[in-house]
């Protein structure tokens, strides 16, 4: 696939890294010349420094021939012209994103139609659902649903008093006729495995796993994972994503209050959601916030624009009673560092939005995908091809690529958690994890 | 793991009388009553308890076998009861069958590792062809205390 990418940020970077590491035809546009240069020995791409919104920079790129365009410069107009442009010399798909709620608000998908625009992404929205699809699985640091919401995706921090602590793989799998899940990958500060039988699940290990929906309750019960119910959350950082997180957690029925350091977001807040209670301080004010009820808060989110302000206000806020925290972290180095701090779940607005895009850049062969915060792994829900020297085999005797394991298959209305005597049948689905270095060899293994 | 240790003989019911899931376990929670085991206000609970477990889905794993449990702080110890029924209980299991032996296990919070050992040697053995058969043709309290011992001599 021949894409082109304009900007390269921290999200075009990011894109062009990992598309051009599966293969595909990649190439960039940036404007600044010494970043340009940068790119250039950085990636396996061709680099054009101009802006997306000239005719001479598409030329460079060849754009007739492009399958893909993605628009991720800092600016939402260049997006939108370079998109346009894209559009009108014939490029299949094209993406852009906008930071504007303006532009993206909620008449979104017909503006973005009346532009040609395949794709319109919007990172505060995305990074909004995400806090919210997080905060509604307690305690976890990181889940998705595939199979229509039939199989979940969840990683948990494993805690030294937990019963898995210390077990291996094949002991949990004496379980299985009771409980039901297929372990994924372990986390640890710097190697992320996917574990085989002898492998130990230690305590501080980020656990992903994979199960039914309807067998999670039990799960967590044996775990004990969740032992509590989310229902009240402070939101400190009442911007563009406090905003929308807050919108999102509202229409969950969750109590929310807000804290915002500038007294005319407070007045806009006030005004524009009334049910909220917004309180004028600082995260660190740490006697007002417990007099606003820290302590008995069930999430404290810190979605401020500055990443070392939401870490040490989360880890402030768990010090002071908070029971979960979670962080909007921008910096790619610091996504990795926060769980060994203590905060409970990261959210990136970088891979947020990245994931967002690859997901859409593999719709059709890959029906569902998930991209895991800490490790960069992703979760893919895909269709086996019709004939295949992988069906009819046992899972046991089916090589699949180091790095990557099947969770869950969906059978019609059946959904097998397997074990290695499951055999893939013509017409499944399997949800498969895959660290990022097996991501192409499992593309090509299912093809 | 010394299962056979864990499991005493006056704690086996091999002649259940109930038919479905509810009755059994308060049938086998009487007898550990009767035997000392607990109070009578810690039998009542750890039954809601097993039933709010039950809830949250099936322990009846199939084959025959159920293994209800769950953790409660009131005990010292972790306590294992096996139960029995000829004409088998319905209990909503897996596979649909009707359910003939019955390993109920009960954790204070404190045991935590014995309890995920007991629960993955239970399911183990019970899944296992030939114990499975061994515990299924059980009949006397006598015969699953052997059983229990040939199998870890076998071990």
């Amino acid at each position: 696939m021949k894409v082109v990418i304009v900007g390269a940020g921290q999200v075009g970077f990011h894109i062009a890294e990992r598309l051009s590491r599966e293969g595909h035809d990649v190439s960039l546009i940036e404007r600044d010349p010494e970043k340009a240069t940068l790119m250039a020995s950085q990636l396996n791409a061709l680099v054009v420094q101009g802006t997306g919104a000239s005719a001479e920079s598409l030329d460079q790129v060849r754009i007739a021939n492009t399958d893909l365009f993605i628009a991720v410069t800092d600016q939402d107009e260049v997006n939108l012209i370079s998109c346009m442009l894209a559009k009108g010399e014939g490029v299949k798909r094209v993406i852009s994103r906008i930071r504007n709620v303006e532009y993206a608000g909620r008449d979104w998908r017909d503006n973005a139609k009346k532009l040609g625009i395949d794709l319109l992404i919007n990172p505060q929205r995305v990074v909004a659902e995400e806090i919210c699809e997080v905060i509604s699985y307690p305690a976890a640091a990181d889940v998705a649903e595939f199979a229509n919401g039939r199989v979940v995706f969840l990683g948990y921090k494993v805690p030294p008093d937990n019963p898995l602590a210390g077990i291996t793989l094949r002991e949990l799998g004496d379980l299985r006729g009771m409980y039901r899940l297929v372990v994924a990958a372990l986390s640890r500060p710097n190697e992320t495995i996917v574990p085989r039988g002898d492998d130990k699940i230690m305590p501080g290990d980020i656990v992903y796993f994979l199960c039914r929906k309807e067998d999670l309750a039990a799960i967590n019960y044996l775990f004990g994972f969740e032992k509590r119910q989310t229902r009240t959350v402070m939101v400190l950082g009442g911007g563009r994503i406090g905003e929308a997180v807050t919108r999102e957690l509202l229409a969950r029925r969750l109590r929310v209050k807000v804290v915002e350091r500038s007294a005319e977001r407070c007045r806009y807040l006030a005004e524009h959601l009334p049910e909220v209670p917004v309180i004028h301080a600082e995260g660190t004010e740490i006697e007002v916030l417990k007099q606003e009820g820290l302590a008995e808060t069930d999430v404290f989110v810190a979605v401020t624009d500055g990443d070392e302000q939401n870490i040490l206000c989360s880890l402030l806020a768990r010090n002071h009673g908070a029971k979960r925290v979670i962080a909007l972290v921008s910096r790619p180095e610091y996504v990795s560092l926060a769980p060994g701090l203590g905060v409970d779940a990261c959210i990136s607005p970088r891979l947020a939005t990245a994931a967002a895009i690859l997901r859409f850049v593999r719709r059709g062969e890959v029906l569902s995908m998930a991209m895991v915060e800490e490790c960069e792994a992703e979760v893919m829900e895909i269709n086996l091809p019709a004939r295949s020297s992988i069906l009819g085999e046992p899972l046991r005797s089916v090589d699949m690529p180091r790095g990557s394991i099947i969770g869950a298959i969906v059978r019609g209305d059946e959904v097998i958690i397997p074990g290695g005597n499951d055999v893939l049948e013509a017409g499944d689905r399997a949800v498969v994890f895959t660290l990022p270095e097996a991501v192409t060899r499992v593309e090509k293994f299912f093809s | 793991m010394h299962f056979s240790k864990l499991v005493k003989k006056k704690n086996i019911v091999a002649d259940l009388q109930g038919t479905e899931r509810e009755g059994v376990l308060r049938e086998m929670l009487a007898r550990l009553r009767e035997n000392g085991e607990m109070s009578e206000k810690d039998a009542d609970q750890i039954f809601s308890g097993l039933m709010a477990r039950e809830r949250l889905g099936t322990t009846g794993i199939g084959r025959g076998i159920a293994i209800p449990h769950v953790r409660f702080d009131g005990l010292k110890d972790l306590l294992v009861a096996v139960g029995r029924s000829g004409p088998g209980v319905d209990y909503a299991a897996v596979d649909g069958g009707k359910v003939k032996v019955v390993f109920l296990v009960v954790t204070p919070a404190a045991k935590q590792d014995d309890y995920l050992a007991v629960l993955r040697y239970v399911s183990s053995i019970a899944r296992d062809d030939y114990n499975n058969k061994l515990l299924m043709g059980a009949q006397t309290a006598k015969d699953f205390v052997e059983i229990f011992q040939d199998i870890e001599e076998n071990d």
